[in-house]
């Protein structure tokens, strides 16, 4: 068994299984879903065929079981309850730990599983014989119109070779419903050309049933990959008299791409347009012609959006490829630097143009290799609802979870990381802050508690919002643990929002105490530890008994960043332009006026700036006017005082060996132009440090 | 599958008993290309086929496209039974043969 398809399935398998949880929980909600029935039913039955086809029959065997409960569920002889949901996410874990490997497989609850499913599989069939009816109603009874399909198959020419046979599959459809078969020929060779052993056939078929476009689909399930498989809707149970005008057929030819629409135009220019004869007879007058015109478009246009949006396609890339890619790219926007300023300094106009040019292209590549590594945060969202379901029915907390902006992308690596915190945090709610049922009763809180998840996009960061409407955070308590914990003396005077900061502190709980959950207070000081090494800021908010609000800002991409390059001496730095708010002068004399104080008077504002020469020891003196480049930290406005601006630098984020990671300040280093490095700033490290 | 092959004149006449599915399509290609050679106008007996395939129905098609091109013909009697149950259900059954000009007298065209 080659293992590079074993790897494949389980690949895909595991994603399977997450799109499998998001749809069981979407139909706990709606249990009479039939697309939602459908697509946990093919989920299961790719995972069983699949399974089998690589080997791995303990799956496919297991599977099997909860797809015949499906399959009875689909075909409303079984109704979709919560006893059901639950053994159906525990079958997703055990199959997990079945593609994880046989050491972690629990026996006992695979037993149990199938058990189970056996078991429902026959009771309810005994119950549906009782005559009780079902929640569920089976499609054909519950009057499904009748929908055409159009499907063009063009399967592989190696199809014959995998055993598969394109009639048997021809026949499938027509046990569907009404089916109207027309082989294409044109593509087989002469004679003394033709392999035997090759499909040289393809089909269009028109299929009216009212099983729907899933059973469609089911179908060619197996050799989907392998084929060219288009199928569309043309026609939804209405027979429409007007829409059958002259063109229909050169719609349909057009529409299945064997004629381009100039042909049509071609073939029909020399022709009257049937609208043109009908009034021209009498027999319509010009705005009856006009406004079904108009109709007979607006249905087409409608068609082709829906046609439009039916054409997604991608593909798997592994990550590896991905990063080097991201890499070269990245070794490109140096060198597009270096070629730009010797174009520069050579003086010579057309090879100017020419760094120009190249400038430009690989600011393009770069932005679009970066938004490769984009995806929607979405998936993870939708994890999550599963651990707020668990996690609830644990702590015996009713709590439900809410998502927006689940669209906004993130770079993947920024998902990733972010993963581990945001379970944490999700876990400090539902542990700490949402009451149980009882307490918020008394509080006259609604019963059930309301986790929120945001994400939006705004300039170059992403914001993230996890808010609860639970009890808060005690201000009280937390001044008391401080204490105790010597992380403030007893007497000092801290706002809230120092208080609150503090339980970022390493080893900081105020739980009374420890479960399983939380409140070994490794927590958010970690999870601070992880946001801050995504350059991004985290910030809590609450109010006693109304609940807590979680803030996350995180850049939107780790590799290349926009930065401004300064010069302090003959060293050069840069700093990302986000966190650059604005750049003063600051002569000789306002320093003079400030007596010695390092604040810089800007527009009528005191601003404290950091005099980065000192600060990093550099030899030399200032220049008689120096730049303050002033930044905002945490809603408060710090300014660096350097030599000089530069200007703006693609940055190239390389990080610094193991050995510089405690610097304080720097938080990596680039490459410039002419070849020498700069130092890029950590801003809220030096300012803390400050 | 088994065939006879006879010959009078410039006529052929191929016919075939039992299945010819795709393990005998690559002799039935031989077996044809030979047919083709000897004769200007073969003809294929159908009548004794129990079963057929995709994979031979293309070899036919195949070569009545190439018997076509050498000016010659190629026609399939008898397609009764199996054999049309076949050619219904892969779709070959037409009204107007395909794009190519030399298939102006297809051989799937229905002469009911």
């Amino acid at each position: 068994m080659n293992d590079l398809h074993g790897e494949a399935f389980r690949e895909e398998a595991y994603e399977l299984l997450t799109e499998l949880e998001t749809s069981l929980l979407e139909l706990e909600e709606c249990p009479d879903d039939g697309e939602i029935i459908g697509r946990v039913f093919r989920a299961m039955h790719t995972i069983k065929g699949s399974g089998a086809m690589f080997g791995f029959t303990d799956i496919s065997g297991f599977t099997h079981e909860v797809e015949t409960v499906y399959d009875r569920v689909r075909n409303g002889a079984m109704s979709v309850d919560k006893e059901l949901i639950d053994a159906t996410l525990k079958s997703c874990d055990l199959i997990r730990s079945m593609l994880d490997g046989r050491d972690g497989v629990d026996e006992t609850e695979k037993q149990r599983l199938t058990d189970l499913f056996k078991a429902m599989a026959q009771t309810r069939a005994d119950s549906e014989a009782d005559g009780r009816s079902s929640v569920y109603a089976p499609p054909s009874t519950q009057g499904l119109s009748e929908t055409t399909f159009r499907i063009r198959f063009k399967p592989s020419r190696e199809i014959f070779l995998t055993g598969a046979d394109p009639l048997l599959l021809l026949d499938e459809l027509r046990q569907l419903g009404d089916c109207r078969v027309v082989a294409h020929l044109e593509e087989i060779p002469l004679l003394e050309d033709i392999d035997p052993e090759q499909c040289y056939t393809y089909w269009d078929i028109i299929l009216t049933t009212r099983r729907g476009a899933d059973a469609v689909r089911d179908v060619f399930i197996f050799v989907e990959e392998d084929s060219n498989l288009k199928i569309d809707i043309i026609d939804e149970g209405r027979y429409d008299p007007e829409m059958d005008g002259e063109n229909k057929l050169g719609d349909i030819l057009v529409d299945r791409g064997d004629l381009s629409p100039e042909d049509i135009a071609k073939a029909l220019a020399g022709r009257k347009l049937f609208g043109e004869i009908l009034v021209e007879s009498g027999l319509a007058d010009p705005s009856q012609v006009e406004a079904a015109l108009a109709e007979q478009q607006h249905l087409r246009e409608a068609r082709q959006r829906r046609q439009a949006g039916d054409v997604v396609s991608s593909i798997r890339v592994p990550s590896e490829k991905l990063d080097k890619l991201v890499n070269l790219v990245g070794e490109l926007v140096t060198v597009q630097a270096r070629l730009t300023r010797t174009a520069g300094l050579r003086n010579d106009p057309e090879l100017e143009l020419v760094a120009e040019e190249v400038e430009r292209l690989t600011s393009d590549l770069r932005d679009n290799t970066l938004n490769i590594r984009m995806m929607p945060i979405g998936a993870t969202f939708s994890k999550f609802k599963r651990l707020v379901r668990d996690l609830s029915a644990e702590l015996g907390k009713d709590v439900e979870m809410v998502t927006e902006g689940a669209e906004t992308e993130l770079d993947k690596t920024v998902i990733e990381r972010l993963n581990d915190p945001l379970v944490h945090i999700i876990r400090n709610s539902i542990d700490h802050g949402i009451e149980s049922p009882e307490v918020r009763k008394a509080c006259s809180k609604k019963r059930q508690g309301t986790i929120r998840l945001a994400a939006e996009h705004s300039g170059d960061s992403v914001f993230i919002t996890i808010q609860d409407d639970g009890a808060g955070l005690d201000t009280d308590a937390i001044r008391a643990k401080a204490i105790e914990r010597r992380l403030i003396s007893d007497t000092a005077e801290l706002s809230e929002k120092e208080l609150f900061a503090l339980i970022f502190a390493p080893g900081f709980s105020t739980a009374k105490k420890i479960t399983g959950v939380s409140g070994r207070g490794v927590g958010m000081d970690v999870v601070k530890q992880a946001i801050e090494s995504l350059r991004g800021t985290i910030e809590i908010n609450s109010r006693k008994g109304e609940g807590t609000t979680i803030n996350i800002k995180l850049p939107l991409t780790l590799a290349i960043i926009g930065s401004l390059l300064v010069r302090i001496g003959t060293e050069r730095f840069v700093m990302p332009l986000s966190d650059v708010e604005e750049c003063v002068e600051l002569s000789r004399e306002d320093i003079e006026r400030t007596h010695g104080r390092q604040l810089a008077n800007v527009r009528g504002h005191m601003v404290p700036y950091i005099p980065l020469r000192e600060r990093f020891m550099l030899a030399g003196n200032a220049p008689d006017i120096q730049q303050v480049v002033i930044t905002e930290i945490d809603g408060e406005r710090v300014g660096l005082l350097v030599d000089t601006v530069v200007g703006e630098h693609q940055t190239v984020i390389k990080s610094l060996g193991k050995a510089y990671r405690n610097v304080h300040g720097i938080s990596g280093a680039t490459i410039l132009g002419d070849g020498d490095i700069a130092l890029i700033l950590d801003i809220p490290q030096l300012v803390k440090w400050g | 599958m088994t065939f006879s092959f006879q010959q009078s004149g410039e006529t052929g006449v191929l016919t075939f008993k039992g299945a010819l599915t795709i393990e005998d399509a690559a002799e039935l290609k031989s077996v044809i290309a030979d047919a083709l050679a000897t004769s200007t106008g073969l003809v294929v007996d159908a009548a004794e086929i129990e079963s057929t395939d995709l994979s031979c129905l293309q070899l036919l098609c195949s070569a009545h496209r190439s018997a076509v091109g050498a000016g010659k013909s190629l026609e399939i009697l008898n397609s009764g039974g199996e054999f049309a149950a076949v050619l219904r259900a892969a779709g070959y059954c037409r009204n107007a043969g395909c794009l190519r000009p030399s298939c102006s007298d297809c051989l799937w065209i229905e002469t009911n």
